[in-house]
């Protein structure tokens, strides 16, 4: 392209919040180019989302601080215009997209922005009907935002800013509420509006294996400092940056783990890439399918993680044939028969609205069926209170926010025990545990919604764990998180899993769930599509995408390369590299 | 869902927002301005063939009254206790723990109970006849300042989130062994209110900033002379005819109401002495 001229030029910038001691951004230099798709990604509290609101002024008009350094949108300092006016040329999405639906309908909410700018009403019209379209949010023209499901509200948040029609689009995090094919949807869309309207996209995200074919640059920020900025294709080679929490393909990780043995091979950025450069390792060197089943069967693999139920026991949860119709007809689950087991490890997945929550609701008896039955322990939930059931079994809700109660951490810890009305003592003995089991000796005195959502996540973790429930249940864990944080929930879960508990989680995190837990459960629809141990439900392909989801990357690859003899089994990249060394090095 | 704008054809839902407003407004000035419970009650009955004939779900508006019930019952009993007027004769029916009940204070308190039922049945029955949008815009025509408008409309918006945000925060208050369904309905309140405000407070505030952040970068405020607004309305034949028909009825209101008696709750007494 010629002429490029740049539109954003971030000069030497570095910001400090009002009352902080470090600043948020340190040292930012930056230049953006008309029509560039620039990622940019970084451990949690790394400075991304600040970068944003650089770039329409709400830093440091909004979000007030000590400035240093100059920003200039299309050639306007942002020091000296206003957030309104700054916003008619960069449109933002924020980042929880329930905060940001304002109106009563869907149509009201897409007219937002493009009224306030005084738009004529036909052509706001014409563009709401343009862009209502490719939001596929048609249907909904009528509803009350908020009561669309996450992924719809995601949409709907980002509509105004379509229709205000920017030139620069800044999105933070805009498919964290959304499964994997609705995240692959919402990234085509916006490929698809860069192409056709020269729109400049700056995109906040961890999912970088989605996004680095798509984009032309990615700037990865490390403690508020700029510490890579290039082609996707050059970030690929870049080890360290693995170590800042942010989730490299696991292509790429695989290949390039394998170049050191094997140098002919490419580090590959996509599943394809992959794919070509392995066969074509397995064409030259001849390999055949037998010798490598052979070593894959020796050695190796597939060491079934986690405890696998056997049919004589007595299931702890058991559900059947349960229908939950919610007050106005919706109906989120159409019977579904199910049973969970002592000491299982399970994860609960299925596309946004499959009825996931609502299902779980009813292993605590905070809904009870509308047909069908629950027993938990033993117990019919109809004829239990939740009082009585959430001393078995303990809920982690998505949102922490709806979870605090009370104002200081520590009052939070001994809630649920006084509700259980146990002795002094007890209280206190089992607060102490907890404590020193999540790290929360520093802010036991704090104010829970003063502190950080990761850790407001840690203290509602905590306050259910103190319960000792013998059964925990986690919804979406990991979303809005990063890689790294992600992990470490995970390993903890996995750890009081180990000990006994019996944990189930909610994710839409593929990666994670095929890496920690032995069984999974898909719904769809309401209704139970997958049930078993997770390497065989993973290699369901094509059922998984019925209901939106996709295997991880490894997996796929996996299926890609069985003709060569590779287990479609395998779930995790170090399976992988394990299965592929013995198999193309040998011993 | 509560005060979501329900639905139909009929010449109500087809009248201009602002006609709508006005009937609201006539409506809630009977009920001020009269204080007979007959009267009073053909003013309900009105309200009722509203509903029914527009279909703005009767089932719910039942909910709703009887939601209303345990208020709308200490009215009564306040205004039968302690009636705001003083009477010039009193026929005594009963004593309660020494207080005389007469009859005037029953007709009054009949009275002030339908009245109380009129203005909070007939807010609720705008709102399910009217889209939020176009109360607004009807504020917005009627030269009110864009920003209220706005913080209004906002508001009514939220509203159905605010419950649902309540359930949300009760259920995971119930999850952690939390019990509020006490009989005693102090203790009862007391468990509701105190350990669901902290969270209502706090979120509150956080949302408040939220929306804040959002506004702005959507542009509200850039030039708000200049803004548009993607719907219009507009008067029409049968605007114009119902609002001359229903400022003749406010002036024949406020008359009967303010300078005669004939709705005064004297005119069922004397029916009652009468007979």
């Amino acid at each position: 392209m010629v002429h490029e001229s740049t539109v954003i030029s971030i000069e030497n910038v570095t910001f400090t919040y009002l009352g902080s001691k470090e600043p948020a951004l340190k040292n930012i230099s930056l230049k953006i180019k008309e029509g560039e798709k620039v990622l940019i990604t970084g451990h949690a509290g790394a400075g991304k989302t600040t970068l944003c609101y650089l770039l329409n002024g709400l830093v440091p008009h909004f979000f007030r601080g000590e400035i240093k350094g100059n920003v200039y949108v299309k050639g306007y300092n942002t020091k000296q215009y206003d957030v309104s006016f700054l916003s008619h040329i960069v449109g933002m999405l924020f980042q929880d997209p329930a905060s940001q639906l304002i109106a009563p309908t869907v149509e009201d909410e897409l007219a937002f922005g493009a009224e306030n700018y005084g738009i004529q009403p036909n052509e706001i019209r014409r563009r709401i009907d343009l862009y209502i379209k490719l939001l596929r949010l048609e249907r909904y023209r009528e509803h009350n935002p908020h009561f669309l499901s996450g992924g719809q509200q995601q949409a709907c948040a980002l509509g105004p800013v379509l229709v205000t029609g920017p030139e620069i689009l800044v999105l933070d995090e805009p498919t964290s509420n959304l499964d994997p094919i609705g995240t692959n949807q919402v990234f085509d869309v916006l490929n698809e509006l860069s192409s056709k309207e020269r729109k400049t996209l700056i995109i906040v995200e961890h999912k970088l294996e989605e996004l680095l074919p798509i984009v032309d640059r990615v700037v990865v920020l490390k403690k508020g400092e700029m510490v890579f900025d290039g082609k996707p294709r050059e970030l690929i080679y870049e080890e360290e940056l693995e170590k800042l929490g942010i989730r490299i393909p696991q292509v790429t990780l695989l290949t390039r783990k394998l170049k050191k043995k094997i140098p002919e091979i490419k580090v590959a950025m996509t599943l394809e890439e992959a794919v070509e450069t392995l066969e074509k390792i397995f064409l030259e060197r001849n390999i055949k399918k037998k010798k490598c089943h052979e070593a894959v069967k020796r050695g190796l693999l597939l060491k079934t993680k986690g405890k696998i139920n056997s049919s004589k026991e007595k299931p702890i949860i058991e559900t059947v044939n349960l229908k939950h119709v919610y007050p106005g007809g919706i109906e989120a689950l159409r019977g579904v028969t199910l049973k969970i087991y002592d000491g299982e490890f399970v994860a609960i997945l299925g596309q946004n609205g499959s009825g996931k929550t609502t299902l779980v609701k009813h292993f605590n008896g905070l809904l009870l069926p509308t047909e069908g039955k629950v027993y938990v322990f033993g117990k019919d939930t109809t004829k239990t209170s939740v009082t009585e059931l959430s001393k078995y079994v303990g809920y982690v809700f998505q949102n922490p926010d709806f979870q605090i109660c009370t104002r200081k951490v520590r009052d939070e810890l001994e809630f649920g025990l006084r509700n259980m009305k146990l002795p002094e003592d007890e209280i206190k003995r089992r607060v102490k545990e907890v404590v020193e089991a999540l790290h929360l000796e520093n802010i036991l005195d704090e104010n829970p919604f003063s502190l950080s959502k990761g850790e407001r996540q840690k203290v509602v973790v905590a306050s259910v764990l103190a319960m000792k429930p013998k059964v925990l249940i986690v919804d979406e864990p990991t979303t809005g998180q990063d890689y790294r944080t992600s992990r470490e929930m995970m390993e903890f879960y996995k750890k009081l899993n180990e000990e006994g508990k019996t944990v189930i989680i909610i994710t839409h995190d593929m990666e994670l769930a095929a890496e920690y837990v032995s069984r999974v459960i898909v719904l769809n629809y309401g209704k139970v599509i997958l049930d078993g141990p997770t390497h065989k439900v993973f290699t369901q392909i094509e059922k998984l995408k019925e209901a939106f989801l996709r295997p991880p990357q490894v997996t796929m690859l996996a299926e890609r390369l069985s003709k060569y003899g590779i287990p479609r089994e395998i779930l995790t990249v170090d399976t992988m590299y394990e299965c592929l060394d013995k198999s193309l090095v040998g011993e | 869902m509560a005060f979501e704008y329900v639905k139909g054809n009929t010449v109500f839902h087809r009248f201009d927002p602002r006609v709508k407003l006005l009937l609201a407004v006539t409506v809630i000035i009977m009920a001020v301005g009269f204080t007979d419970p007959i009267w009073l009650s053909a003013v309900f009955s009105f309200l009722i063939f509203l509903i029914l004939y527009c279909r703005l779900r009767p089932k719910e508006v039942a909910v709703f009254l009887k939601n209303l019930s345990p208020l709308a019952a200490l009215y009564f009993l306040f205004n039968l206790l302690f009636p705001m007027v003083t009477f010039e004769e009193i026929t005594p029916l009963a004593t309660v723990l020494g207080i005389t009940i007469s009859l005037e204070a029953l007709v009054w308190a009949i009275g002030a109970l339908i009245r109380f039922l009129i203005i909070l049945v007939t807010i609720r029955v705008i709102l399910m006849l009217t889209p939020i949008r176009d109360v607004i815009l009807s504020l917005v025509k009627l030269k009110m300042p864009p920003e209220f408008a706005m913080a209004m409309s906002i508001g009514l918006a939220y509203l159905p989130v605010l419950v649902d945000e309540n359930r949300k925060i009760k259920e995971a208050l119930m999850s952690k062994g939390w019990e509020y369904r006490f009989r005693n309905p102090i203790k009862r309140f007391k468990a509701l209110f105190m350990q669901m405000l902290i969270p209502s407070v706090f979120n509150s505030i956080r949302r408040t900033r939220d929306i804040a952040v959002t506004i702005t970068a959507r542009g509200f405020g850039y030039n708000i002379r200049a803004r548009t607004y993607l719907h219009e309305i507009k008067y029409t034949t049968k605007d114009y005819i119902a609002t001359v028909i229903l400022v003749l009825v406010l002036c024949l209101v406020i008359y009967i109401g303010w300078y005669t008696d004939i709705a005064e709750y004297t005119f069922t007494l004397s029916l009652l002495k009468g007979a």
